[in-house]
């Protein structure tokens, strides 16, 4: 089915859910986070307050937006790209890549104005952590 | 439209022969036959020794092994009523009646391939025939997963040879030679009208196809990829189409009479002058595109590139 | 500042886009690749996320680009991006599935570059087909009133994607000519 990850399984996907609804719901300056694998499938998302999103579409252009970063700083000379940021007026979309023993995935962080480069860095970072030993341990 | 078939010197048994086979073959004609009994006042005539009819009627004689076209309206049917032989005649019959025809000249070539292409239209697909050229066996040809094949012991070039060279006539129960059948049969008909037709097409009228051939499956030459994009994309004369391809006028042709053979579409409409209107629509010369593409050709070292 | 004529190359995930673009490509083309977690429909190590690119140089001012699509569907909202300014399409699309499958990424792409299709500025290179596979889209393309050339064609083999480029070029210098005027081309 489109959208869907046939190899993510449902225990694992409730798993991240709860892992980035609390991280969501303790950080007021955290709009909302989704994991999509790096091809572009969504996996997990917390649940935005007051908006109706399009995961499948945000978890695609995640996976595109880490895309290209990752070519652009190879082509200049920078590899080992770990992650992207796009500044609004109104906040930050900050994407890491996670490498973890069995999935390459994104994880796409919005932030609100509240938040600043390196409140939503340090957040993202400690988010992408946790995930990351969670799909390491998971076999 | 209704066309009529009588009959002189025939017994009733041939009589409700004719009729018996009218019922099945009216399914596969363009043209609703009807037998309107003895006489020979009727489109069609059926005899068993020659005889003159008033009038434009088409006179086929119950004589010889086979279906035989021997001038514009005399045939030969063979010696008994088979139904395969009617339904070639009644079918070379509304071909020469044909309207608005597509050549103005057919070529032998075209006529074997002409007549292959409505054999098989016409035929049920549980039916299997022989094509024999100058009586001799050339190739069979059945229905296989969706279309028409041939089956030869022959190689494909010695089989279009022959097709191009000879009269054919079809033998409606053949023997069972027990070969795959491998070649289809538009990819014959593909061959035998691209590389063998002498067709003429009318320098007036302007041709279009509706698909594209086959490339890479069917034999194509260099010149064919442009003359498909332009044929499949606009209205087109043979001059506009020699130019645009850089093959002869006599090859313009015959690929569009292999595209009819093929049913591709081919259609045609009288040239039309371009009016005031035309004029004003017509776009500008996109230079820049056109020598790109014109360099990439080039640079590429792709087939047509005349310099 | 070079001058670049776009020609796309689209298609399903697996069907040779990035391989197609390598060949024929004069600079090691551009890619945004990502592992591949859909081994269930492809079973290659990685896949396309954003685009390919690659480039033709005519001379020092005129290039052809080359772009690829990412295949998969849930990259469609990048298709309408990538396929503005086109010149036309190489359709390409693996042929080692099902016969619906095939129908389904015809009807797909098809009317996801309706504008291409229209124009009859797609050409469709079937990868690992066969003959059943040539007339399985070629008949549906009659019964779908869709005029675009069709030929088997395997992305690694430079000849086969330059007949596809020569197709789609053929037929878009038709576009080129004007209306009741053709001159001799060349």
């Amino acid at each position: 089915m489109l959208g869907e990850n046939l190899a993510f399984p449902p225990t694992l996907k409730m798993k991240c859910d709860s892992v980035l609804n609390d991280f969501a719901s303790s950080e007021n300056h955290l709009s909302f986070l989704s994991l999509s694998t790096a091809d572009g499938y969504s996996l997990s998302h917390s649940d935005p307050a007051h908006v109706e999103l399009n995961f499948r579409r945000i978890s695609a252009m995640a996976s595109s937006f880490a895309g290209i970063s990752k070519e652009l700083a190879r082509e200049t000379h920078h590899p080992a790209m770990e992650g992207s940021i796009i500044e609004c007026q109104t906040g930050f979309l900050v994407c890491r890549l996670l490498k973890t023993e069995h999935l390459d995935a994104v994880l796409l962080g919005v932030f609100n104005n509240e938040s600043n480069h390196g409140i939503a860095l340090w957040t993202l970072n400690n988010i992408a952590k946790s995930i990351t030993d969670m799909l390491n341990v998971y076999k | 439209m209704n066309a009529t078939i009588s009959s002189i010197g025939l017994n009733s048994y041939e009589e409700g022969l004719i009729q018996g086979h009218l019922k099945i073959l009216n399914t596969k004609t363009r043209d609703f036959w009807s037998y309107v009994g003895a006489g020979d006042d009727a489109d069609l005539v059926i005899t068993r020794k020659p005889v003159s009819t008033s009038g434009e009627a088409k006179v086929a004689i119950l004589a010889e092994d086979g279906f035989r076209k021997a001038k514009n309206n005399l045939y030969y049917l063979g010696e008994s009523l088979r139904i395969f032989s009617l339904l070639e005649l009644l079918l070379d019959i509304e071909h020469d009646t044909s309207e608005d025809p597509l050549f103005s000249s057919s070529s032998i070539t075209t006529c074997a391939a002409s007549s292959i292409h409505d054999f098989c239209a016409a035929l049920p697909t549980s039916e299997r025939f022989e094509i024999l050229v100058n009586n001799q066996p050339c190739c069979q040809v059945l229905f296989d997963q969706g279309e028409w094949k041939a089956a030869s012991h022959q190689t494909k070039t010695d089989v279009i040879s022959q097709l191009s060279n000879g009269h054919i006539r079809f033998n409606e129960q053949p023997s069972d030679i027990g070969l795959a059948a491998t070649l289809t049969v538009k990819e014959l008909l593909w061959e035998l009208g691209a590389k063998h037709s002498t067709n003429r097409l009318s320098q007036t009228h302007q041709y279009r196809i509706s698909s594209w051939p086959l490339f890479g499956t069917w034999y194509s030459a260099p010149y064919m990829a442009r003359l498909s994009a332009l044929y499949s994309k606009r209205f087109a004369s043979i001059d506009d189409g020699v130019r645009f391809s850089g093959a002869s006028p006599a090859q313009v042709q015959a690929f569009l009479s292999a595209c009819h053979l093929c049913d591709l579409g081919l259609q045609k409409r009288p040239v039309l002058e371009p009016s005031d209107k035309d004029q004003l629509a017509r776009p500008e010369p996109q230079t820049l595109t056109k020598g790109l593409l014109h360099g990439l050709r080039k640079k590429l070292g792709m087939a047509f590139s005349h310099d | 500042m070079i001058n670049g004529t776009k020609i796309l190359f689209i298609g399903p995930m697996g069907a040779g886009k990035t391989t197609a673009i390598t060949c024929i490509s004069d600079d090691p083309p551009i890619k945004t690749e990502a592992s591949n977690s859909a081994r269930h429909i492809s079973d290659k190590q990685t896949t396309t996320v954003a685009m390919d690119f690659g480039r033709i140089y005519m001379d020092q001012f005129n290039a052809i680009d080359l772009y690829g699509i990412p295949g998969q569907e849930h990259f469609d909202f990048l298709w309408p991006i990538l396929e503005k300014g086109a010149l036309g399409a190489i359709f390409l699309l693996n042929c080692d599935t099902t016969d619906q499958i095939i129908q389904n990424s015809l009807e797909k792409f098809c009317n996801d570059f309706s504008r291409l299709r229209d124009n009859s500025a797609i050409v469709i290179a079937l990868n690992r087909a066969n003959e059943n596979a040539v007339s399985l889209c070629h008949n549906w393309l009659r019964e779908n009133n869709i005029v675009l050339p069709v030929l088997m064609a395997d992305p690694r083999n430079r000849d086969d994607i330059i007949m596809t480029l020569e197709l789609l070029i053929a037929t878009a210098e038709v576009d080129l000519l004007p209306e009741g005027e053709i001159h001799d081309a060349g």
